[in-house]
Order: C-alpha cells, then sequence, then structure tokens
C-alpha cells in the first residue's frame, strides 16, 4: 500500500528521467553512429562479407557448384596440418618466437624509451627518432640479401673479417646450422620492429603531466624512484593493451622473417618454419583453398581463445584496463 | 591544422571518387555473337615478364585478321605476369567469375585445378573442332598431363624435344685447354677429374655453378611416372619396381660424390643458400659450367647470356621417361568460358597453322624479326634488339613447338628431331602412365615438406654426414608416409601394365 | 637541484645516448651496406660479396634506372598518391571511430567492440575478398583498389587511439563541453584531436609506411601497368629474376643478361625507400604532446 506507492512514484520518476536522459541523448546517440559510420561501412564489406568464406575450411571446394554448393568434408582439410611429423615443432616455433618476441619487445621498448625520455628535449632525439624507424622500410626480401651479406660462408662480412679478427680460421656454415638461428631471427625481429614499440611508449610517457615529475623532483625523488612510481604505472594500459592484442596474433608469424630470412633453407626448418612457413609450403603446389581457409581458421581459433582468456585474466587483476 | 587534415580529406575523397573510373566489368553478358554472325570473342590468357609489351595489342590486330575469316573468332589478350600463373591467381581470378576462355597453365600439375572444379572436360569439343590435335595426340603424349582420371582437361604444345639426356655444359675453352677428348658419355669421375684440373689452374674459381635453382640431375635414367618423386620413381630402363628415391644406392652414391665435390672445391660454398642467379654467378667469374638437359638448344645461349661459347657433356644415356607435368604447359578452357568452342577453334589453329603460333610468340614479320636464309632461323631487324623491341620476352607454349622460328640454327628441327629420336629409343617401362594421387594428398605434402628440408643440401654437397642425414631423412619419409604412397601408385602402375 | 640529482642526471642522460647512438648505428649500418651495393660493380658484388665501402664503384645501376624512368617514376607518382589520400583518410576514419566508441550512454557499443575485435581474429581469406571487391565494389584498376582493400582501418590502430584518448584526454573534459551544448563532432575535432596528436602521428606514421610498403593490393586488384606501385614494381622484377632463373632451361628463349642484375635490385630499393623518408619529420613535429593540460584545467 505505502510502499505500493512509493515503489510507484520512484518508478514514475525514474521512469521521467529516463525519458529525459534518452531524449537529451538522441542527437548524441545519432553523432555517435556518424562518427562510426565510415568504419562500420569498411568493416562491413572489408571484413564481414568476405567472412562467409570461413565455410571453406569444411568444404571440399569444387568452384563448379560455387563455395556455397560444394559439399561439406567436414574436419578433412584440417589433417594436413598434423600428418607430418612437424606439426609439433611448427606450433612450438610459432609459440616460442611469439612469446620471446612480446616480452623482449615491451622490455627493451619500454626501457628504450624511456632512455629515449630522458632526452627528449634536445634536438638530437629526433635524429634518434627517425633512425631507429628505418628498418620498418625494408622488406624482409631486401633485408634477407644484406643479412646473407653478413653471414655467407664464403663472403659474408662475420666468416671474411670478423671470425679471423678473433682468431677463427673455419668459416661458420650459418645456413646449415640451426643453432643460431632463433638468436638471428630474434635479433632481426628486434631490429625491424623496437623502433615503432619505442615511439608507442614514448608518446605515452610525453603526455604524463609534467606536473607530477616536478613534484616528484621537489620530494627529492631519485630518476628510479621517478620511473617506479611515475613513469612504469603510466604505461601500464598502453603495455597491457600490446600484450592482449599480440595474444590474438600467436598462432600467426611474420611471414617474410621466417621464410626469406633463413632463404628457405631446408635444414634450418626445425627452428625456423612456423605454421605460417608451412602452410605456404604445403599448399604452393596444391592451390587448395579449403585448405588454407583451415589453416587460417585454426590460427584464429586458437587466437580468440587466447585473446578472451587473457582480458579474463586483466579484468581479475585490473579491471579497468581490460579491453572488453 | 584541422582544417587542413579536413581539407586534404576531402580532396582525397573527391580525388578517389573521380580515380574509381571502373575497369574492365567483369562477367561479360554471354556472348551473343553467334547468332548475330559477328566474330566470337576468345579471351586468352597472355603470359609476360612483367609488363605487357608495347605493341601488344599491334599483334593481336594483325593476329585477328589472320584469323577471323576463318574460325569467325577473334582473340583478346588477358595479359599476366607469368609467375602469377603460380601464386593461386587463376583460382581466385575464376573463382570470382572472371571470364577467361582459353587459359594455359604452365609447368605445374594440373590436377588441383581440375578437382577445384576450375576447368571444362574437353574431350567432345576436341573430337568436334580440333581435328589437328587429335591427329597429332595420336604421335606425341600433348593429351598426356591433363587426363584425369579419363578425361582430358588440356592440350599441351608438342615439344620441340622430347625425353632427356642430362649432362654439364661446360665452357668451351676448358675442354681445348685440358684436351678432353669428345665421349658419348662422360662418368662423374671424368667430370670431376676436368674440374679438378681446372681448379688446380684456377684456385680462386668453383668451376661448377650450382645454387638453389640449378642442381644436379642425376646420372641414372629416372621415371617420375607423370608426377614428382614424392611418390616414387623407377630406377633404369628395365625397372617396373617403383621404389623410394631417397633410399635407393644409386641416390646415394651420387650425393656423396657431390660432397666429395664439395670438399675439393668444385663447388661454391653458398651454393644451397645463394641469392646469385646462374648469370650473375658466370658473369663474375665465379664458375663456368653447370648442370643442365642436353638439348641441342642450350649450348647456343651462352655466349649471350654468360659470355663464353658451351660444349655439352652428357654423363647419362638418351631415355625417354613418362612426362612430367612440371616439363611442360597444358591450354584448357575454364569454367568461366563464354566462348568455349571458337576457343578450341583458334587452339587447334595453332597447331595447324604455324604462322599463326610464331606471331603469338614473336610478333609481326618485319617489325619484331626478319627471316633468314637458314630455315627456320630468324633475327632482329635493323635498328632493333631485346631491349628495345616492343614484343620479345615471351614464352614458347605455342602449338607445335618444332616449327618454332629460333634465333640459332643449332636450336632448329635438324637438331631437336635428331635428339628426339635418339631419346625415344630407350623408353622406361613408365611411358604414357600417370599417377592419380587422390586420396593421398597429406601424406604427399608431409613428404615434400621432408624432402624440401634436404634436397638442395644434400644436392649441392653443403651437408657433412652425408650417410646421416639420408637416415634422418628416410626416417622421415616412413614417418610422412612414403611407402603407402609408392604402393598405392605400384598397385596402379601394375593395374596399367597388365592392361596393356 | 642538487648536486647528487645533478649527478643522476648526468648518468642516465649520458647512459641515454650511449645506448640509443650504439644502437642507430645498428639500425643504419644495414642501410649504408644496401647504398654501396648499389653503387658498386655488379661483378665484385658478385664474387666478393657486398662491403661497407664499395671495392670498385659503378653507377651502372642508377643509369639503369635513370633508363628505365618511365615505368619507375610513374610508379613513383602512384604509390605517393596512394600513400597521402591513404593516411589521410584512415587517420580519420580510425581515430573517429575510436572516439565513437568511447562514448557513454549510448547502446550498442559494446556489440561493435566485439565486431571490431572479431576481425583481428577471423578472416574469410583472398577468394571471397576478392570477389567482393571485383564483383561487387568494382575496384580493378582504380585507385580505391589501391587504398581501401586491408589497409584502410584496422583494429589494432583503432584500439590504440582508444586506449591513448581513454587514458590521457580527461573525461572532464568532454563532459564538460557536452553540458556546455557542443556536439560531438565538434568536441572531436576541436579538443580531442589536438591533444590525441602523439598517438595520430604514431599511428600516422605507421599507416603510411604501411601504405608504402604495401604491395598485395596491387597483385591482386591492378592489371595496368600505369597503375603499379614502386612496391609491386619491385617484387615483379624479383619475383620475374627468380622465375626465369629456375626455368630458363624450359623456356628456351629467354636472354637472361636483359636481367635486372642484383645492383641494379638494390638500387631500386634505395629509391624506394627515399621517398618516405621525407614523412618522418613530418610526423615527428606531432610526437611530442600538444596543449598543455594545465591550461585546460584551470
Amino acid at each position: 500500500m505505502s510502499s505500493q506507492s512509493l515503489v510507484s512514484s520512484e518508478t514514475t520518476l525514474l521512469r521521467k528521467t529516463a525519458v529525459a536522459r534518452r531524449r537529451r541523448n538522441w542527437s548524441k546517440i545519432t553523432a555517435t553512429y556518424l562518427l562510426l559510420l565510415p568504419g562500420l561501412v569498411y568493416l562491413f564489406f572489408n571484413n564481414y562479407l568476405p567472412m562467409v568464406g570461413i565455410v571453406m575450411a569444411f568444404k571440399r571446394i569444387d568452384f563448379r557448384l560455387g563455395i556455397f554448393g560444394s559439399p561439406w568434408n567436414g574436419l578433412e582439410n584440417f589433417r594436413f596440418l598434423f600428418a607430418s611429423g612437424d606439426a609439433w615443432i611448427i606450433t612450438r616455433n610459432t609459440i616460442l618466437y611469439n612469446v620471446v618476441f612480446i616480452v623482449l619487445g615491451i622490455v627493451v621498448g619500454v626501457s628504450l624509451a624511456i632512455l629515449m625520455f630522458e632526452l627528449h628535449e634536445q634536438k638530437i632525439a629526433r635524429v634518434y627518432q627517425t633512425l631507429i624507424l628505418l628498418p620498418m622500410l625494408m622488406s624482409w626480401v631486401v633485408v634477407s640479401y644484406l643479412v646473407f651479406a653478413l653471414l655467407s660462408t664464403e663472403t659474408g662480412f662475420i666468416n671474411k673479417t670478423i671470425l679471423p679478427l678473433l682468431g677463427v680460421n673455419q668459416p661458420i656454415a650459418f645456413y646449415q646450422e640451426p643453432k643460431y638461428w632463433p638468436f638471428i631471427l630474434v635479433l632481426a625481429n628486434m631490429w625491424k620492429g623496437i623502433g615503432f614499440g619505442i615511439i608507442v611508449y614514448l608518446s605515452s610517457i610525453l603526455s604524463i603531466n609534467p606536473e607530477y615529475f616536478d613534484a616528484a623532483k621537489v620530494d627529492g625523488a631519485s630518476k628510479w624512484q621517478q620511473i617506479r612510481h611515475i613513469t612504469l604505472p603510466s604505461l601500464k594500459p598502453v603495455v597491457i593493451i600490446m600484450v592482449i592484442l599480440n595474444m590474438s596474433r600467436m598462432f600467426y608469424s611474420d611471414f617474410g622473417l621466417f621464410y626469406q630470412l633463413p632463404r628457405n633453407s631446408g635444414l634450418l626448418y626445425d627452428v625456423t618454419q612456423t605454421i605460417d612457413v608451412y602452410v605456404y609450403n604445403a599448399l604452393m603446389t596444391q592451390n587448395n583453398f579449403g585448405m588454407s581457409a583451415a589453416a587460417g581458421l585454426y590460427q584464429s581459433i586458437v587466437g580468440f581463445i587466447l585473446v578472451i582468456a587473457a582480458n579474463a585474466a586483466i579484468k581479475k587483476i585490473s579491471p579497468e584496463h581490460a579491453l572488453f | 591544422m584541422k582544417r587542413v587534415l579536413l581539407a586534404i580529406a576531402a580532396l582525397a575523397l573527391v580525388l578517389s571518387a573521380a580515380a574509381c573510373a571502373p575497369g574492365a566489368p567483369t562477367g561479360a553478358p554471354s556472348d551473343q555473337s553467334a547468332a548475330t554472325g559477328q566474330p566470337e570473342k576468345v579471351i586468352m590468357t597472355y603470359l609476360h615478364g612483367g609488363a605487357p609489351p608495347a605493341d601488344m595489342q599491334l599483334v593481336v590486330d594483325a593476329i585477328n585478321r589472320r584469323i577471323r575469316d576463318r574460325i569467325n573468332a577473334e582473340i583478346e589478350y588477358y595479359p599476366l605476369p607469368i609467375f602469377e600463373a603460380f601464386t593461386g591467381k587463376y583460382h581466385v581470378l575464376l573463382s570470382s567469375g572472371e571470364r577467361i576462355d582459353l587459359m594455359v597453365i604452365p609447368f605445374q600439375n594440373i590436377v588441383p585445378y581440375v578437382d577445384a572444379g576450375l576447368l571444362n572436360p574437353l574431350d567432345e569439343l576436341l573430337a568436334q573442332h580440333a581435328p589437328t590435335i587429335m591427329a597429332l595426340s595420336q604421335e606425341f603424349p600433348i593429351l598426356q598431363t591433363a587426363t584425369v582420371r579419363g578425361e582430358v582437361y588440356g592440350v599441351a604444345p608438342v615439344n620441340a624435344t622430347y625425353g632427356v639426356q642430362t649432362g654439364f655444359i661446360v665452357n668451351k675453352d676448358w675442354v681445348t685447354e685440358f684436351q678432353i677428348p669428345e665421349k658419348e658419355i662422360y662418368t662423374l669421375d671424368e667430370m670431376g677429374e676436368l674440374f679438378g684440373a681446372v681448379k688446380a689452374k684456377y684456385p680462386d674459381m668453383y668451376p661448377v655453378c650450382v645454387n638453389p635453382n640449378i642442381l644436379f640431375l642425376s646420372p641414372f635414367p629416372i621415371d617420375s611416372l607423370g608426377a614428382s618423386a614424392s611418390s616414387g620413381v623407377l630406377i633404369g630402363l628395365e625397372s617396373t619396381q617403383i621404389v623410394n628415391l631417397w633410399a635407393s644406392q644409386e641416390y646415394e652414391d651420387f650425393v656423396l660424390k657431390m660432397r666429395e665435390w664439395y670438399e675439393a672445391g668444385y663447388i661454391p660454398p653458398d651454393a644451397a643458400t645463394t641469392t646469385a642467379t646462374l648469370a650473375e654467378q658466370t658473369n663474375a667469374g665465379v664458375c663456368a659450367a653447370y648442370p643442365m638437359i642436353m638439348e641441342p638448344v642450350q649450348t647456343t645461349t651462352t655466349k649471350a647470356s654468360f659470355g663464353f661459347e658451351s660444349v655439352g657433356m652428357p654423363t647419362s644415356i638418351n631415355y625417354y621417361p613418362s612426362l612430367s607435368p612440371n616439363g611442360s604447359a597444358n591450354w584448357s578452357v575454364p569454367i568461366t568460358a563464354k566462348s568455349p568452342e571458337a576457343a578450341v577453334k583458334f587452339l587447334d589453329l595453332m597447331y595447324a597453322d604455324h604462322e599463326l603460333a610464331n606471331m603469338l610468340l614473336w610478333g609481326i614479320e618485319g617489325k619484331h624479326f626478319v627471316k633468314t636464309d637458314v630455315e627456320q632461323v630468324i633475327a632482329f631487324p635493323e635498328g632493333v634488339n631485346g631491349q628495345n623491341s616492343g614484343y620479345y620476352v615471351t614464352y614458347g607454349l605455342y602449338g607445335d613447338r618444332r616449327y618454332e622460328y629460333q634465333w640459332d640454327v643449332r636450336a632448329t628441327r635438324r637438331f631437336t628431331d635428331e635428339y628426339t629420336a635418339a631419346n625415344m629409343k630407350n623408353p622406361t617401362k613408365a611411358v604414357g602412365y600417370m599417377f592419380d594421387p587422390t586420396g593421398y594428398t597429406n601424406q604427399i605434402i608431409a613428404i615434400d615438406a621432408v624432402v624440401n628440408k634436404y634436397n638442395v643440401a644434400l644436392l649441392t654437397g653443403s651437408v657433412a654426414d652425408v650417410r646421416g642425414t639420408l637416415e634422418k631423412m628416410n626416417a622421415e619419409l616412413k614417418a610422412a608416409g612414403i611407402d603407402e604412397v609408392i604402393a598405392a601408385n605400384q598397385a596402379q602402375f601394375d593395374a596399367w601394365l597388365a592392361s596393356r | 637541484m642538487n648536486q647528487s640529482m645533478r649527478k643522476e642526471n648526468f648518468a642516465w642522460k649520458a647512459t641515454a645516448h650511449i645506448v640509443l647512438a650504439s644502437l642507430t648505428v645498428l639500425t643504419v649500418l644495414p642501410f649504408v651496406l644496401l647504398i654501396s651495393a648499389s653503387v658498386t660493380e655488379e661483378r665484385s658484388v658478385i664474387a666478393n660479396g657486398y662491403s661497407l665501402i664499395p671495392p670498385a664503384f659503378s653507377l651502372a645501376a642508377y643509369e639503369y634506372i635513370l633508363a628505365e624512368w618511365g615505368q619507375i617514376g610513374r610508379a613513383y607518382g602512384v604509390t605517393v598518391l596512394v600513400t597521402v589520400i591513404g593516411t589521410t583518410v584512415s587517420l580519420l576514419i580510425t581515430s573517429m571511430f575510436a572516439f565513437g566508441l568511447l562514448q557513454k550512454g549510448v547502446p550498442g557499443l559494446k556489440v561493435i567492440l566485439i565486431l571490431l575485435l572479431v576481425t583481428m581474429l577471423f578472416n574469410g581469406g583472398i577468394v571471397p575478398t576478392y570477389y567482393v571487391y571485383t564483383r561487387i565494389l568494382q575496384v580493378r584498376n582504380t585507385l580505391f583498389g589501391l587504398i581501401v582493400p586491408n589497409l584502410l582501418m584496422n583494429a589494432f590502430t583503432v584500439i590504440l587511439v582508444m586506449a591513448y584518448i581513454r587514458h590521457n584526454v580527461p573525461a572532464e573534459l568532454f563532459e564538460a563541453a557536452e553540458m556546455d551544448g557542443a556536439n560531438l563532432f565538434h568536441i572531436f575535432f576541436r579538443i580531442v584531436a589536438p591533444l590525441s596528436t602523439p598517438i595520430l602521428a604514431t599511428v600516422g606514421l605507421l599507416t603510411a609506411i604501411t601504405y608504402w610498403n604495401d604491395w598485395i593490393n596491387g597483385l591482386y586488384y591492378i592489371t595496368k601497368p600505369e597503375l603499379y606501385t614502386i612496391q609491386l614494381l619491385l617484387n615483379q622484377i624479383n619475383q620475374n629474376i627468380t622465375f626465369l632463373a629456375s626455368n630458363a632451361s624450359k623456356l628456351g628463349n629467354v636472354d637472361l643478361r636483359s636481367l635486372p642484375s642484383a645492383t641494379i635490385r638494390m638500387a631500386i630499393v634505395v629509391v624506394a625507400i627515399l621517398p618516405i623518408l621525407l614523412a618522418y619529420p613530418f610526423f615527428q613535429k606531432y610526437f611530442a604532446k600538444g596543449i598543455a593540460l594545465g591550461a585546460v584545467k584551470g
């Protein structure tokens, strides 16, 4: 009775505010969707319309019948990924390299960004920034020529110049010895990508309010303390985003790096072949689009699971940084 | 600043809209020209080396003038860089409905295209509209590599040569300098002696050029049974027993010898991974011999390409194995064709009219080439050369290639017929047979993966422990299922043998 | 600032210089090698490998490029056009999308975010994509075909921009503007964008480089040589050489000497890299923070 009326009057009040809020927000909603419109149109045509092609992974494609008319063949297209004894090796390679790349990318990227910040008021910083980004311009094909110039048995810089300097007279046949390649590949990837990481982290550091640093200096904080208490925490959101986003790429790899750089030398496959390289080699002669769709789907699903897991984990630790 | 950005963006959108002049509309309407009496259009693929030649349209017009009245059809080129014919581009084009009436599938197995339903079977069309091809197919295996499960899906050109003889192309100066007697066949040891002599005299050279694209060829007859070595081979002319090449004694002896040569310094140390091409290696003076098939034409190009006159030194007998799909091209009619009959008629014309085939290949007589006094030999007209010709560097895939004009007399029929005849005297037991790999695709992919791992390294002598590597390789091959595939191949082969 | 702090500052700055300078040398070295190779005599490169200082100097590679300038120059033009237009439009669309997704009180945004993330993970592959672009959108042999497919917007950069705005542009700023009745576009262009210049410059540079380097769109959607980009041209040349090198015996009629050699390929790479270097200083101006936040807070 009285509580009923209280409830009803409350509800009426809520409803009135809600109506008022909704009315107020229509223009905002329209404006927001207008902002989103170009992107949405693009996503529709570029990503979602073609996404129906994922069914090719489960079909024995006969173009005479078209993609949709072709018969289903269950998981048959996925078999080739696991048929060779290498299935475990290529998966292991892909995952391990990605983990190393992510960890090193963050540690080295953040460290260098902090160092770069130290100098950011000086003109020389611009020079460093420009030059460190240069490697992004080179394609892996060209880099593979240059690395060959470095590592070639006969004419390579290391074998001809450096090793004799160190007193070693027997040249190392780099392209036949798998044991050097994890280092070579990690270094090469670092070299090419670090510039971008630095810029991303640097732009985050640059937007920290300088008042924080001034206050800290007044309080007598050392550089280390400033970094630990101001810089690093402010980088947390960006780093977390980078980790989560990279999780989605866990089963993918930079094709140019793993295929071109080792010059597709078969003896190195055990340490250089990733899933993408394997699929490429396997399907070069087969041209089977059902199988390549299956390979892509395999990589996508694993990435999907990992992103969800990573995001859930982050939600538990610091919920405001989770993606969704 | 924002205003500038906005202005740029607006300009960008306007420019892009303007630049968005639609390309040739895909999915052309059904060809109704037959009904109206207009010549039918045949869109055929034309493979070039990166950019279509400048005079392409001129040549097409000339060809159309020639054929229009004979088959009531005109051709239109669909230019493609040749390496795109390998990247799955055909699949992408055809699956999106791009109209192509006649297409060439070069140097690859046609089975994946057939399995993907991209090609039309040609048996009826050929019987009705291609008398020349049908006649030629009795003599030459031009339908063999494209016959899948009993149906014909493509037609290969008649090769100028059939059969194989392996050996080395060697700098002529060395042969005279070291007084190598002329022989029918040289053993590998004799070749080794020659290379040793060269190395002794010129210690900075590595006499034999090999690189990932130019590998040693076996001196013993091998037949891959219409597929690749991954599904088993026959070794020797008399054999009907399909074996694993990499487990065979002959192969082991062969790669051990290659390793000897590597250690003796006859092979460049980077052979397995070098970025240099054959031309680059020879031009730099690093080497002046390379393994190659002993076709007569091979010795004619070395002076221009590499700067030295050469002789062929055979290391195997002449023999005639079953045709490999990787060694030829096939002309097919894809499912998006709108004028299949006209296409097949034109295809037949390529074989019947040798002038036409030569036009497709070399362009217009008088403008891009002139005939010389020597039969079948042509040369550049005044002032034209390989760099400035409007129609050069095209690929020899048309019609009856025995009648192709050549630039050097040693590549003409007199010599090629002789070579082919010598080869055809020694057929293997599998001539005419092609393995059907259906159902074993996964194993073959796995086997190929293992082969790619070890093949180049072994064949360039780059592996120190040959025996150990071969053991490892064969263990992995077994795990990939090579024995199953060979058993299946043998079963099919035995059945085929029995049916003859 | 006291004595120990000054010493510490110096130590840090010194370390920074040493580390960054050595890193810079390491990144620049391969470029020096590249340039050196392009002006070395061909024979020397094959016989002796690449070296920092050319043992035998030769400009033959660049002469070849000048001779072929018609094709190469035109490819330049196309690439520059595509990069400029593409980067601008992409930045606009991406940042608008990111800002839109951050709005509160608008229904359906979470769904759209998920839809965006899904595109990062799942892909239909080239066959259906090609079909959509050539049959439905008809972009073959148009600039659209070079600018739009797969490059115009991607989830990674949207999320980066979103994260930056969320954590570096105080919500109070635009809430205040909203209260004052400003519309969203106004807020975006006049308040948020200027404050986000560091991330926009970062993303802009990355996008520009991606456009400059891309040859896949050209591979699938361009058949007219007039619309080749410089990377596509380089890629065609390399592929052609590799193909001919491995198949010359089957084709028979190819003059291998007429193919661009190693040094020419290096020279084309040098020529292909130079213009994008001009983009760097352009974007770098904006890396530094924009308007001081302090002024707005007051």
